[in-house]
């Protein structure tokens, strides 16, 4: 393909996409202005400040528990899929891919109107008689945590899907005859041989609930994580510098995570 | 130990993939079964292995039936085609595997892996990766890791069908040489009659999940009990006529275009069709005029119609003229004494009584 095929494309990139994050960074590094010089007043704030490592640790930390629950969810469903589903495994992919579908904010209200003090749940559990007073599920972190599984949860069933048909059902067979029960099978060989399905899920999870707002906005029981912070120095303190900084932060730890897919897939390359 | 199949079954749906086979392989001896591909062998195998369950019958290892067990509680060996070594793990890990499944320390695991590689002549390759070898040298670490467990029966689902020629070859020795060695019962399934006849010990032969013919590789080459066995293992020549009469082992066969005379081992009744067959290589080819015309000289005579030069013989295709027949001459140098046809050249072709077979209906 001739390389000027690729400049309406790489154009659009350069305006939309290079040309903010560059300006983004620049305002980040120069916060009075280029003639006011280098200062890196922002990011060492952000580092060094408890309650902002605090917020980023929370995201992080968020972020990490949403990928393994995800992944403990996801595993099974994608055995499902690829081993017993047969004919239904179209069906089943459409209905994972359902939730994405639909507009994050009714989802996210969704949960709300489910989860709320007269919501659903609550008075579903006080007719059965099991509490007497509402519980306050959105008071705290975990209605996040549900709303964030459920949407980014289709991400790893697929990629766990994926390197689970590759592998070659004979190796399980070979290690049945080598006097391997089924577990045993399913913890030496299945399951290592879709490590790297379960790690491009993780990291697809984890990076994008990293990046995730409204769900918090909305549903995070105010837990402060670094979306929710960028959006305040924006719209409330209009620091821009320092707003620019946490995304700055944000992007590196998305690019890592791209690389750390990276070297996932290409060394399932080499060994497959 | 040795192994029985009793009477096993299987149906996948409308389709019979096998019937009711019996078949018993003596302790320590190989047995190939042979057949095109659908035939009912790996069906067969992957019921002696547990991956299947039989309709009926029953997979009798040293006399215990062994229908019932999960694949990894039935103490089998198992060399697949493409291999399925580990990609996960190295050499070492690979043949430990079984080992230590069965528990076994890490001492006996040692020494046990390292005693296995060198059977397979792959001392100091426990640290290579799967991926890092040749084709050949995964075939052998399959190998090894399938008998150092000292499985009571060894499967070999086509262990060479991956391998080159040379190397096919060579390994066809090197397997049976170690089969030999461990005394280990092995049932071998296989397409390529070659690989059958030179590594079995009883070749099976099965067509349409039916077992054909079962017996010594040279048996079941020389005396074919069918017209599937006879045109599946190697080339034959198919005549077709009537057995006219019978007395004392000869059969005088009337077909179309000459009278001949056919050895029979048994007593063979008079029929009004019958199908007698003769390998290509058992043919002799003479000067035309030199046929006498006595009973039981089984002559033709024809016109070369083409020719192939295969290295250790030569393929004549010969047109019968009485019938239009074609029919395959396979000579070797010491064979043709001298005579050398051309195309289009008339020759007379004989056999006699002995290497002829009467096939089954």
């Amino acid at each position: 393909m001739p390389a000027g095929w690729t400049a309406p494309a790489g154009l659009f990139l350069l305006a939309f996409f290079l040309a903010p994050l560059a300006r983004n960074a620049g305002v980040s590094i120069w916060p009075n202005g280029v003639a006011g010089g280098i200062d890196v007043q922002p990011y060492q704030r952000l580092f060094a400040d408890p309650f902002y490592l605090g917020v980023l640790g929370q995201t992080l930390g968020l972020s990490f528990v949403a990928a393994a629950i995800s992944a403990l969810i996801g595993y099974p469903v994608a055995f499902f899929m690829v081993r017993k589903a047969g004919r239904f495994q179209a069906l089943l992919t459409f209905l994972l891919i359902a939730p994405l579908l639909t507009s994050i904010i009714m989802r996210t209200y969704g949960w709300r109107v489910l989860m709320s003090r007269l919501g659903l749940v609550n008075a579903l559990l006080r007719n059965l008689g099991i509490i007497d007073r509402p519980i306050d599920f959105l008071g705290g972190p975990w209605v996040a945590v549900a709303a964030l599984v459920h949407v980014l949860v289709p991400f790893m069933v697929l990629s766990i899907a994926a390197s689970l048909q590759g592998v070659d059902r004979r190796l399980e067979e070979a290690s049945r005859l080598l006097g391997a029960g089924r577990v045993a099978t399913f913890l030496r060989v299945t399951l290592p041989l879709t490590l790297d399905g379960v790690g491009t899920g993780f990291i697809l999870v984890f990076m994008l609930a990293n990046g995730s707002f409204v769900t918090l906005l909305l549903l995070g029981g105010g837990l402060q994580t670094l979306p929710l912070l960028i959006f305040q120095q924006f719209n409330t303190t209009r620091d821009f510098a320092f707003a620019g900084a946490m995304s700055n932060v944000l992007l590196v730890a998305a690019v890592l995570c791209l690389a750390l897919q990276a070297r996932l897939i290409r060394r399932r390359g080499v060994r497959a | 130990m040795d192994l029985t199949l009793d009477g096993i079954c299987k149906s996948f749906g409308a389709v019979q993939a096998l019937q009711p086979l019996h078949l018993s392989v003596p302790s320590g001896s190989l047995v190939g079964l042979l057949g095109p591909s659908g035939c009912g062998k790996t069906t067969t195998l992957r019921i002696i292995a547990g991956f299947e369950q039989a309709d009926a019958g029953r997979v009798l290892v040293g006399g215990t039936d062994m229908s019932n067990l999960a694949p990894n509680r039935r103490r089998l060996g198992m060399v697949f085609q493409n291999y399925s070594l580990f990609p996960h793990m190295n050499v070492f890990d690979n043949v430990a595997f079984g080992l230590r499944r069965a528990g076994c320390n890490r001492a006996e695991v040692a020494s046990r892996v390292a005693q296995a590689l060198e059977m397979v002549r792959l001392s100091g390759f426990a640290e290579r990766w799967p991926s890092q070898m040749s084709g050949g040298q995964q075939q052998r670490v399959a190998l090894a890791r399938s008998i150092v467990t000292r499985p009571a029966v060894l499967l070999l689902d086509e262990p060479l069908g991956a391998l080159d020629k040379n190397l096919r070859e060579s390994m066809q020795f090197e397997l049976r040489q170690l089969q030999r060695l461990l005394v280990i019962t092995t049932v071998l399934v296989t397409h390529d009659q070659e690989e059958a006849l030179t590594m079995a010990d009883q070749v099976a032969v099965m067509h349409d999940g039916r077992l054909l013919q079962l017996g010594a590789p040279d048996a079941v080459y020389n005396r074919p009990c069918s017209r599937f066995v006879a045109e599946f293992l190697g080339t034959s020549n198919i005549f077709r006529g009537a057995a006219v009469s019978a007395s004392g082992g000869r059969v005088a066969v009337r077909l179309q275009g000459m009278d001949a005379v056919v050895h029979v081992a048994g007593d063979t009744a008079a029929q009004s069709a019958v199908e007698i067959a003769v390998r290509p290589e058992r043919m002799v080819m003479r000067h035309p005029g030199t046929i006498s015309g006595a009973p039981g000289e089984n002559a033709l005579s024809g016109e070369v119609t083409g020719l192939v030069f295969r290295g250790s013989y030569r393929a004549f295709q010969i047109r019968i003229e009485s019938t239009g027949q074609i029919v395959f001459a396979y000579l070797a140098p010491q064979a043709r004494e001298g005579f050398e046809p051309e195309m289009g050249q008339k020759v007379s072709l004989s056999f006699t009584p002995q290497d002829a077979v009467i096939l089954g209906a």
